[in-house]
């Protein structure tokens, strides 16, 4: 299988000689949900926004599926960041309509079911709706998409527990089976069961790439625990 | 996509700038009421024939015509610090995360914060013009008649003589609102690559780009009147004639080397911004 997303010798230095990314290389296929997994200020992040193009590296390059990141990746990624990032004046409607009039892929009527299931008002500006709302809504948006790489970076810190779980299944139940989930978080015991191949990753390079339940037997551990004992202060 | 970037411009900044500039018109409305109203009795018939023996009128009259002229100037000025804070918020701010993941490229994210700015930015000159008109009494037909029918004292209508001049100073306003506002998101972008502040950033800079192209078209001004010397005081109608028929000539050249100058730094300006914003974006 061709790999969906290419990371090539990718390195990111930050104002005050700060290393984020150094020389990292990855290689993932398409058909699995994999944990990108690391403490603060590991590189995550800025992986992550340079597969976005929201930075751009000093070397290296990156494919995703096989196409250096443009207007033509973007197409593909649905991309989930740690933050809000809708303008808060816009009603729940007006941000589905945005979505729908910018992305081809995107599925109105599976937006409205799960903001439904979710309970939340269509009508309601953004401004007026709680954190936790506006992070579902957000995740609803997102996932509502046909894409074929969903980049989420901590989808689940800031709702309630009861959320977390619908929006884990929705996750599972949404993914285009050739397509490809990386999720980015720090709550690794909630997505454990979730994550078909871990990367950890430590000072901006790659210090682990495997399959989890292979991990799980050669250990004899869980991810989590590992995770504990890997980066442990 | 073009299209439907301008549409969530326009939607954004446009709320406010309706409110503005629908109470601009608005206080023009009521200072020529109540000019008129004040001055019912003396012949005059322009709003700034008031009757000043009535204290409490002119009092009011006073503070609607400070009123009007904050106003004015905060809608001149407020249409660009709203232009300038969507393009910062919209691209480097948390939605920013939105905007710059979506398909589209960096020249249509920035065409349509350009024509956004723009429309609002002639807009803005024309509501200016229509509140002037409401309160100085002054119909389009009156304006036309005089361009149609004012004699200059050679024998051409005004039309005639100055009309050209006029069609190049508005297209000078319309190219020198296009390049206030590149300089205004120039000045956004330089500010965030360079500085550690985005915004302090954007001042300086700013500052320094209208200064530097301030002094560039000063002596290209400087350099035109100078080939076309002035110095004597026409001492017949003749040379008076003469000396305005020259103002005409070396004004037009002035101002198309002046829209020239102003095409190629926006031009310049312009490439630089989508350079930045495709090769310099850092959202940290």
């Amino acid at each position: 299988m061709n790999s969906l997303l290419e990371v090539r010798g990718v390195s990111k230095i930050y104002k005050h000689n700060k290393m984020a990314l150094n020389n990292f290389s990855i290689n993932l296929e398409g058909g699995q949900i994999v944990g990108l997994l690391g403490p603060n200020g590991s590189g995550k992040s800025t992986l992550i926004k340079m597969i976005n193009g929201l930075l751009v590296p000093n070397s290296g390059m990156i494919y995703v599926d096989g196409k250096p990141v443009g207007i033509d990746t973007k197409k593909i990624i649905s991309y989930l960041p740690e933050r809000t990032y809708f303008d808060k004046q816009q009603t729940v409607k007006e941000l589905l309509s945005y979505f729908a009039d910018f992305y081809e892929d995107f599925d109105m009527k599976k937006a409205e079911a799960m903001l439904a299931d979710l309970g939340v008002n269509q009508n309601a500006k953004m401004k007026e709706l709680s954190k936790g709302t506006q992070e579902k809504v957000q995740l609803v948006l997102v996932m509502s998409r046909k894409a074929l790489l969903y980049i989420l970076d901590e989808p689940i810190g800031g709702v309630d527990p009861a959320a977390r779980d619908y929006i884990l299944n929705t996750i599972l139940k949404n993914y285009n089976p050739n397509g490809l989930v990386l999720i980015s978080t720090h709550l690794i015991s909630d997505v454990e069961n979730t994550l078909d191949r871990v990367i950890f990753i430590k000072n901006g390079e790659l210090i682990l790439n495997e399959n989890a339940d292979d991990l799980r037997v050669q250990r004899r551990n869980s991810v989590d625990e590992i995770f504990r004992e890997v980066f442990a202060c | 996509m073009l299209g439907k970037l301008l549409k969530y411009d326009m939607k954004a900044i446009s709320k406010f700038l309706i409110i503005v500039h629908a109470a601009l018109l608005g206080v023009a409305v009521i200072i020529s009421f109540m000019a008129s109203y004040y001055s019912k009795g003396s012949k005059s018939n322009t709003s700034f024939s008031v009757n000043l023996e009535n204290g409490i009128g002119s009092a009011i009259f006073l503070i609607l015509i400070i009123i009007a002229i904050v106003i004015f100037i905060g809608a001149y000025y407020g249409t660009y610090i709203i232009s300038a804070s969507r393009y910062y918020k919209n691209i480097y701010s948390d939605e920013g995360y939105l905007l710059n993941t979506l398909p589209v490229s960096k020249d249509k994210i920035l065409l349509s914060k350009i024509i956004m700015a723009t429309i609002w930015g002639i807009a803005d000159i024309v509501v200016i013009i229509i509140s002037f008109m409401i309160l100085f009494k002054v119909t389009p037909s009156k304006i036309s008649s005089v361009l149609r029918t004012a004699v200059t004292s050679d024998g051409e209508t005004f039309w005639s003589m100055w009309g050209s001049l006029i069609i190049v100073l508005i297209v000078t306003f319309i190219i020198q609102t296009i390049v206030s506002i590149i300089t205004i998101y120039f000045s956004i972008t330089i500010g965030d690559v360079f500085f550690g502040h985005r915004v302090v950033g954007a001042i300086v800079s700013y500052v320094v780009i209208s200064f530097i192209v301030g002094i560039t078209s000063g002596l290209i001004s400087a350099g035109f009147s100078s080939s076309h010397a002035f110095n004597h005081e026409p001492d017949s109608m003749e040379a008076a004639v003469k000396a305005m028929q020259g103002i005409k000539v070396v004004g037009t050249r002035l101002m198309i080397a002046e829209i020239v100058f102003m095409i190629i730094i926006g031009a310049v300006m312009y490439f630089l911004t989508r350079y930045m914003l495709n090769k310099k974006l850092n959202l940290e």
